[in-house]
């Protein structure tokens, strides 16, 4: 069984059909790049992985350690330790950073069956994270997201990952808008986190993050579909030769 | 113009009077007697408030005016009445009215500082206290409207407070207004006033609370006047029973560069109507309004503010948040008016509310009257729901629908909240918050 494994997946939003028939197995021990240029569906995958209810699955199926995905609403996802690194995180103002965390954090370890950690545990946890990702103690009493640079925004997104530990993280364009330094400590703070019985897809415009975070396996999604798949060394090609390389080979074999 | 319809209940507090002044012998000649009297005649004269008035259009408060309830006019039956521990501050001056009376009893007054009269409304009103007489019915007029006519000819006792010039008064003082259940519908009329002399510095709470299952109706007024420099952060709390109803008449007085803050929170109650007038007289002044209301089930919560700018350079910030659930209804009306001599005056008012249920109801309606040139004023309200895209990164996150629900409608009420610098207060409204939101 994979930890998660797609299959046919065709979803509209607002009647425009995205994806069209997305096929990806992901399983533990893994990073998968998703690559496509603008409009090719790559957040649309990202989200209903996730549980955004404004997508329309229209056909196909997700399993999730063998779980209808499909069929669980996104707290319950994000229980069984799937987490999405947002593109844009959202501010939230009057919630503090510190508190939400402990909130989802005793969330996930209630249904795990593990006791909540009290404040003393639960500080000493967050404290040696909030290293991996270089953030200020400081950004534990502010607001989630209020006020934070798109960088430190981006950061505190793997923060909450390092906290959270999940088995599937997907980082839906985390390195947009990063700066060289930013772009490596978060590439350190998902480095750090890869284990063997955890897995990472990563979706991106660019190769760039992909010189820091080495993936097992790169695909190219191209208007809703996966058109190319291939190992780390596609990703450079692509680099080098654009998303239209892609597409000219694929009309072609379609022709 | 007094409705047919009115008429009876009208006569039936005017029969109450009577009753209530038969039975007085050497009170019938003071003077302040001769006001309640003057108040009844008003009262009969101007009736109750009609949705038909532009201050009471929102606001139908017909359950309050169709009932004959019987004003208190005696403490009641039993003094053994235990204050809920979880509403009494620590270390705090204490001062308890119970149903309209003041009382020895749970109050605490064993260490207010030297200078300082707090306690009982009506034994310093007999005892011709001047920094009682100097200010009493000066800012709340028993005209205003049908209510404070009420509260003026059947006030019995309430709380009168003077804090003399320059004392900083380290004590926080908590007033608790409390009506009990008693066998009838009963009003109440507690009446205060809170005299702040000048230079002085002073945290007045006021709570109003009751353990009343039934219908009973609390009609408050109180005056407060800040002499020129003196500070006074003013927090209030309405957690009237589930089927009381709670009409306030506030009215705050401000000498030059004092500064007034207040944080008004209403948590229950089946009618609340807050009537809150600023009246900034003098040059730099300073005035802040925050207000947190939470209405549930079909509660009825109106805040009419009323800033008045009469001096040059004074300021004035109003922030008031309502959440509204169920088929709660909720107004706002956020008068500001700028006399012609008022340059330079800085006025801001902003209304947001949280509409959880699509049966809830909210009218919102900033007033500006402005008559200076040289002004800033703002003004901005906005209705909304819960932001879909905050719920779901909560959601993303492990933690379930509801409970997002609750931590983002806290997170809106509890930036008015900052206002409130003791501590205690603080957590004790926040629990009260967050036990409600969670009871839906």
């Amino acid at each position: 069984m994979k930890l998660l494994e797609i299959k046919n997946l065709h979803v509209e939003v607002e009647g425009n059909e995205i994806l069209r028939g997305i096929n990806l197995s992901v399983d533990v021990g893994e990073v998968h790049a998703i690559m496509g240029p603008n409009g090719s569906g790559k957040s649309t995958l990202a989200g209903v992985l996730a549980g955004r209810d404004a997508y329309a699955v229209t056909q196909g199926e997700i399993f999730y350690k063998g779980k209808d995905l499909l069929q669980m609403l996104p707290e319950e996802r994000a229980r069984e330790g799937l987490f999405l690194a947002f593109q844009y995180p959202v501010d939230i103002p009057g919630v503090n950073n510190l508190y939400f965390l402990k909130a989802a954090l005793n969330a996930i370890r209630k249904h795990k069956g593990l006791d909540e950690l009290d404040a003393v545990d639960f500080l000493k946890l967050v404290k040696s994270k909030l290293k991996t990702v270089n953030l200020d103690e400081s950004f534990l009493n502010r607001p989630v997201n209020d006020g934070f640079s798109g960088g430190e925004k981006k950061r505190n997104e793997i923060f909450h990952m390092a906290v959270l530990e999940p088995t599937l993280a997907i980082l839906d364009e985390t390195d947009s808008g990063l700066d060289i330094d930013a772009l490596r400590i978060v590439s350190d703070g998902v480095n750090a986190l890869r284990r063997l019985d955890n897995a990472f897809v990563i979706i991106t415009h660019y190769q760039r993050i992909l010189n820091y975070i080495v993936p097992n396996f790169v695909h190219v999604l191209v208007d809703g579909r996966i058109v190319k798949s291939g190992g780390k060394e596609l990703a450079l090609e692509l680099e080098k030769k654009g998303y239209d390389w892609v597409r000219e080979e694929v009309e072609e074999n379609s022709l | 113009m007094v409705d047919v319809a009115q008429n009876s209940v009208l006569q039936w507090y005017v029969d109450r009077f009577k009753q209530y002044e038969d039975k007085l012998n050497g009170e019938r000649n003071t003077s302040y007697h001769r006001m309640r009297k003057q108040a009844i005649q008003k009262f009969s004269d101007i009736g109750f408030p009609q949705r038909r008035d532009e201050e009471w259009r929102f606001t139908n408060i017909q359950p309050v005016i169709n009932q004959h309830f019987l004003p208190a006019l005696s403490q009641p039956v039993d003094a053994r009445i235990q204050i809920d521990k979880r509403f009494i501050l620590q270390n705090a001056i204490r001062l308890v009215v119970v149903d309209g009376f003041y009382s020895d009893a749970l109050s605490d007054v064993s260490n207010i500082p030297d200078g300082v009269i707090a306690g009982s409304f009506a034994r310093a009103l007999k005892s011709e206290v001047p920094q009682l007489l100097n200010h009493f019915g000066k800012y709340v007029p028993a005209e205003k409207n049908g209510f404070t006519a009420l509260n003026a000819a059947f006030y019995q006792d309430g709380i009168f407070l003077y804090v003399p010039p320059a004392l900083k008064v380290e004590a926080p003082i908590q007033v608790l207004i409390i009506s009990t259940q008693r066998d009838n519908p009963m009003t109440f009329s507690p009446r205060n006033l809170y005299v702040m002399g000048e230079n002085s510095l002073s945290i007045l709470i006021e709570f109003h609370i009751s353990d009343s299952t039934d219908e009973y109706f609390s009609n408050v007024v109180n005056e407060i006047a800040l002499g020129s420099e003196a500070q006074l952060e003013y927090s209030r709390v309405t957690l009237e029973g589930a089927s009381g109803y709670h009409l306030n008449s506030t009215s705050v007085y401000q000498n030059s560069g004092s500064k007034f803050l207040s944080n008004d929170v209403v948590l229950s109650g089946a009618i609340v109507r807050n009537d809150f007038s600023i009246s900034l007289r003098a040059p730099q002044c300073e005035c802040q309004l925050n207000g947190v209301s939470v209405g549930t089930d079909s509660q009825l919560i109106d805040h009419h503010t009323a800033v008045e700018h009469g001096a040059p350079q004074c300021t004035s910030v109003q922030v008031y948040k309502t959440i509204l659930d169920g088929r709660a209804h909720g107004v706002f009306n956020g008068k500001i008016l700028v006399r012609k001599l008022a340059q330079k005056t800085d006025a801001k008012q902003t209304n947001r509310t949280l509409l959880l249920s699509d049966d809830a109801v909210m009218n919102s309606k900033p007033q500006l009257e402005i008559f200076a040139d040289d002004v800033k004023c703002t003004h901005g309200a906005a209705i909304g729901q819960l932001d879909e895209e905050q719920v779901f990164y909560l959601r993303s996150r492990g933690i379930d629908e509801r409970t997002a629900k609750n931590i983002l409608t806290f997170a809106f009420a509890s930036e008015s909240l900052d206002g409130i610098h003791h501590e205690q207060l603080r957590s004790m409204i926040e629990l009260e918050l967050n036990s409600k939101l969670n009871q839906k």
